[in-house]
């Protein structure tokens, strides 16, 4: 069994693998997808009439083009690589936060059920009310105050999973202490 | 390649640099795509994908490059 985070157990129960919604990751392609516009524009329009004014550069703003297109590239997929690892986890015992920050910056939070103190969900702006995403906030009593869920799909199921789990953590901690006279 | 030519040298170096810099950040990206993705065959497929495409464009510039020096 391939482990989602490095501390999880052979009998972990994972209720919940979520990442960014889609919504957030289109953004950040229809962005991309502008600056490769760009080189499309300039090799339709405006490379056929800088090589008229300037045929000896033919070669290097080739070489130019092909260097962009190289960066749009690796641009797309290191989108795609940070959406994909940026993972939040929720199991039977905890909840866990799998930040990429960067190429360079790997952060695994964890947080115990029974450390929560409270669970926030909101969902705000007018494309997160019609695609239903938004954040979740997880108040903790732990080292990290507060664990957050940014732009997670379908935020209120999340913060219910949550609390369901809390509660029957609670639960199950209660009988374990009540069983005894 | 003739890089005796002050011009031509000047290009090298800058193409040398950029392609180097894009080079590392592509290997480290699907460094940490294996590594954090667990080589799920998902992430493995995009990590090749990935490759092979750029591998691609860089032979592609590296010709003209080449072309541009002779």
């Amino acid at each position: 069994m391939h482990k989602l985070f490095p501390s999880q157990m052979d009998d972990e129960k994972i209720y919940l693998v979520v990442r960014e919604h889609w919504f957030h990751l289109l953004l950040k392609i229809l962005i991309w997808l502008f600056f490769a516009a760009a080189l499309i524009v300039f090799n339709r329009y405006a490379l056929p009439k800088l090589l008229d004014f300037a045929p000896a550069w033919a070669g290097i703003i080739k070489l130019f083009t092909e260097v962009y297109t190289l960066f749009l590239a690796l641009a797309l997929f290191l989108i795609f690589n940070f959406w994909y690892l940026n993972i939040q986890i929720i199991t039977n015992i905890r909840v866990v936060d799998v930040d990429q920050e960067g190429l360079f910056f790997h952060v695994v939070s964890e947080l115990h059920i029974d450390k929560i103190e409270d669970v926030t969900s909101q969902v705000g702006g007018i494309f997160g009310t019609i695609f239903n995403y938004g954040d979740v906030l997880v108040q903790t009593a732990g080292t990290v105050e507060r664990f957050e869920f940014p732009n997670v799909p379908n935020p209120a199921a999340i913060e219910k999973l949550i609390l369901d789990l809390y509660e029957e953590h609670s639960n199950l901690s209660k009988v374990g202490k009540g069983t005894n006279p | 390649m003739n890089l005796s030519n002050p011009a031509n040298l000047l290009i090298a170096v800058i193409y040398y640099i950029l392609a180097g810099l894009i080079s590392f950040f592509s290997i480290f990206g699907i460094y940490i795509l294996m590594r954090y993705g667990k080589s799920t065959p998902f992430a493995l497929t995009v990590a090749l994908l990935y490759g092979f495409i750029f591998l691609a464009i860089l032979n592609q510039s590296y010709q003209t490059l080449q072309s541009i020096l002779v």
